[in-house]
């Protein structure tokens, strides 16, 4: 399984995972790919769901399949790995979407020990469980019913209704999940005793106490008009430097910010070889003069302070920064870049190609043949994050990534490092991602221990 | 009436070849000849659009203090909001300080009312199948005398059949520049011959890089560009198939056949130009400015109009004829 396609996938997939309530068949479209991610590599598949901007309805895909799946098979170490996984993901979805995974769990009919272990875990020790049982009663009792087994939990319930919150068969079948034993038969009983309140407020607690992890993804606010000089202080230095010509003050101040904005971002120990495209197009024209430059310059400026060894073959341009002139010959850098050696080549490019449109494509095209597995990723520098990409991707067999902001940077150099071939590409994927997953899991701090 | 052929004008505009840029239907051939060191204004920078004194009267005006004599670019045409949009049908020669009153001009926008307002702003050249009969029609005075030739242009890009270009120039217009991008007009440029397919469409040559940058957007975006666009838009598979690998089996083998490939494009397309019909043109004189001379070309293929100083073509916009645009070879 290639993990780019696996991260975009993640990224960009966005039809809703759904469990209808009359159909007793379930069945999404990219089931048998996650089957198979999983299957190959199950510790970093579960990883790539707890980075950012991984679709709601791909993790609630992710969550079913660890769930779903059996681990007796797997090493100690990725049995933690995934079970780490699942919990932050558990703790990060909505309520709503985890029991959406309860309730296909429920209708395939899955009930591992794990998996039920787990759903008790989370119906039981929800920090809104009072809320979450009361709103959500029918869902929620399907998937008690479903992990303790229908007759056990409606034996359990019915005692508990009695007010028997000690009964021995209540502790040793049904409390014995909860953490909290007292909160939970209470909140149990008054489940089982009363029907919805007749007023509720409009957003459920459940909901709110999840919100706080969602704030945590989102990404720093973008500006609602776009100008050359509102997306980064990098590119709007550069801006000005292009505009204005050579500028001492401005030239620092471009190294200063270059530096701040390289604290932010991933380091990677191995070799990068860099295309980057600063033909005549990449100066724009009108309010977007210098704009796709600039930025392009910008990644590139951070770029070589947070990677071990770049090699940087420019398509056109001259002088320092450069300045934008000349054809665009892509195919023929990207061959010079891969005569490197890298562990991976990156394409800055507005994405025209025109030494013959089609080129890029056709010697990527011939690169197995060639015998030539380095990845490459086309990296879109835009204007704006609406920009149309029809007439501007020059090889569609490529990995793709876009920026048009600054604050895209980290993104996207995780995102080209995590690409990268060979040990140094494996290191990196395998540290950022365990870093993502302890750094996620001090900001949620699971209350599903138990697993 | 003097007669001269197509590729012979090349050699008296001592123009050289540059590498051919592909993208699409659409093929540019750069062309690199002597600057004329700034005996020449350009179109944006050189030339004013004074206002519009009546429909179909354009009044345009190289300012007083400008860098040199401007030659108005054929079918050179505005557009601005909440007026009446023109094109040229014919190119000119105007002084710094001068003035010229076009009573031969086009409304492009059959039912807009309002007189464009004096400003130096962007310009357009009409699109290549308009181009042939606003020629034929320049020293006609009758404003909507291009609406019928708009409207079926319209009709043919898929939209409605009226005599309303910015339908075309304006809302068709982020598709449009980018072909701005999609090809790179290269340092030192005076010239560029553009081909649809294989099949040479047109002709264009300034005076200087500094001209030919001024007019090459509206050129590859509005007028070649539009051509490009139908041909594409009528068979997008033609023209996006998926790239062909080579047969290389390392990459030394690979940058070789790569290079191979594109010189065999490359000579195919010079081929193409070499087995061209013989085409000579009728010339006849139009204007003079002391040692310049416009000149207006007829061809059975091509038409355009063309600028010599002292016997040099310091300036030319050929371009195919409706006839040999739809032409089957030509749809390639």
């Amino acid at each position: 399984m290639d993990m780019a396609l696996l991260r975009r996938h993640l990224r960009c997939e966005t039809t809703a995972l759904v469990v209808g309530r009359k159909n007793t068949t379930i069945a999404w479209a990219d089931e048998t790919f996650h089957r198979q991610a999983f299957a190959q590599q199950p510790a970093w598949y579960a990883l790539q769901a707890v980075a950012p901007e991984v679709q709601p309805g791909q993790r609630m895909r992710v969550l079913f399949q660890i769930l779903e799946s059996a681990q007796a098979g797997l090493s100690a170490e990725t049995q933690q790995v995934v079970r780490r996984v699942a919990r932050v993901l558990a703790v990060v979805m909505p309520a709503d979407d985890v029991l959406t995974v309860f309730l296909a769990l429920r209708r395939r009919r899955i009930n591992r020990k794990p998996a039920r272990r787990f759903m008790l875990d989370y119906l039981l020790n929800h920090p809104c469980l009072e809320d979450l049982a009361l709103r959500r009663r029918p869902a929620w009792i399907d998937c008690l019913e479903h992990a303790l087994g229908r007759d056990t939990a409606r034996g359990a319930l019915a005692i508990l209704q009695r007010g028997k919150c000690n009964d021995p068969y209540v502790r040793r079948n049904l409390l014995r999940f909860a953490g909290d034993k007292d909160r939970a038969a209470k909140a149990l009983i008054s489940l089982c005793g009363s029907s919805r309140p007749a007023v509720m407020p409009r957003l459920p607690r459940y909901a709110v106490y999840h919100q706080r992890f969602e704030q945590v993804e989102q990404r720093s606010p973008r500006p609602k008009t776009v100008t050359a000089t509102n997306r980064g202080d990098i590119a709007a230095t550069l801006v000005h430097l292009y505009r204005g010509g050579p500028n001492e003050e401005l030239s620092r101040a471009v190294d200063a910010y270059a530096e701040a904005a390289c604290q932010l971002a991933p380091r990677f120990d191995g070799t990068v070889s860099l295309v980057l495209d600063v033909s005549g197009s990449t100066q724009g024209y009108g309010e977007r003069e210098y704009c796709c430059v600039s930025q392009s310059v910008a990644l590139h400026m951070v770029l070589k302070r947070c990677c071990a060894t770049l090699h940087v073959h420019q398509v056109g341009g001259s002088g320092a920064p450069p300045r934008p002139e000349g054809s665009t010959d892509l195919a023929s850098s990207v061959l010079d870049a891969l005569a490197d050696r890298p562990d991976v080549v990156m394409v800055i490019s507005d994405g025209y190609e025109n030494v013959r449109a089609g080129d890029l494509a056709g010697v990527v095209a011939s690169l197995p043949t060639a015998g030539i597995a380095v990845p490459i990723v086309f990296c879109h520098s835009k204007f704006t994050e609406k920009d149309d990409l029809a007439l501007r991707r020059p090889a569609p067999g490529l990995a793709e990534l876009q920026f048009w902001h600054e604050d895209d940077f980290v993104d996207v150099l995780h995102e080209v490092f995590s690409m990268a071939g060979g040990d140094a590409g494996k290191r990196f994927v395998e540290t950022s991602l365990k870093n993502v997953l302890d750094q996620r899991e001090k900001e949620v701090m699971p209350w599903l221990t138990r697993n | 009436m003097a007669h001269t052929e197509l590729m012979p004008l090349l050699q008296i505009a001592q123009q050289s070849f540059g590498a051919v840029q592909r993208s699409g239907a659409l093929a540019v051939l750069p062309l690199y000849g002597p600057d004329t060191n700034g005996k020449f204004a350009g179109p944006l920078s050189g030339l004013k659009l004074a206002g519009v004194k009546g429909y179909g009267n354009v009044e345009l005006e190289n300012p007083r203090g400008s860098s040199g004599i401007s030659i108005v670019p054929l079918h050179i045409g505005y557009i601005q909001d909440r007026a009446q949009n023109h094109a040229m049908c014919r190119s000119a020669f105007l002084a710094p300080g001068q003035k010229l009153l076009f009573q031969d001009a086009c409304c492009v926008q059959q039912s807009q009312g309002g007189y464009l307002q004096g400003a130096e702003q962007w310009f357009f050249i009409l699109p290549l199948a308009l181009r042939e009969e606003a020629l034929s029609l320049r020293r006609v005075q009758s404003y909507g005398k291009l609406w019928p030739a708009i409207a079926r242009l319209n009709v043919d890009l898929g939209l409605p059949e009226r005599g309303h270009l910015e339908q075309i120039v304006c809302r068709q217009r982020p598709y449009l520049t980018q072909y701005a991008s999609r090809f790179e007009l290269l340092k030192g440029q005076t010239g560029a011959l553009f081909f649809l397919g294989q099949r040479l469409v047109g002709m264009e040559i300034a005076p200087s890089p500094r001209y030919f940058a001024e007019v090459w957007m509206p050129l590859v975006c509005f007028c070649y560009g539009v051509a490009a666009m139908q041909l594409e838009r009528n068979s997008p598979a033609a023209h996006s198939a998926p790239a062909e690998p080579f047969a290389a089996r390392n990459l030394e083998d690979l940058r070789h056949e790569l290079a191979e490939s594109r010189r065999r494009a490359q000579d195919a397309l010079m081929e193409s130009l070499r087995a061209m019909p013989r085409e000579t043109f009728a010339l006849d004189e139009e204007e003079r400015f002391l040692d310049l001379s416009l000149k207006t070309l007829t061809g059975k293929s091509f038409v355009g109009q063309t600028v010599d100083d002292g016997g040099r073509l310091v300036y030319a916009s050929i371009f195919a004829r409706k006839d040999f645009l739809t032409s089957p070879m030509a749809a390639v």
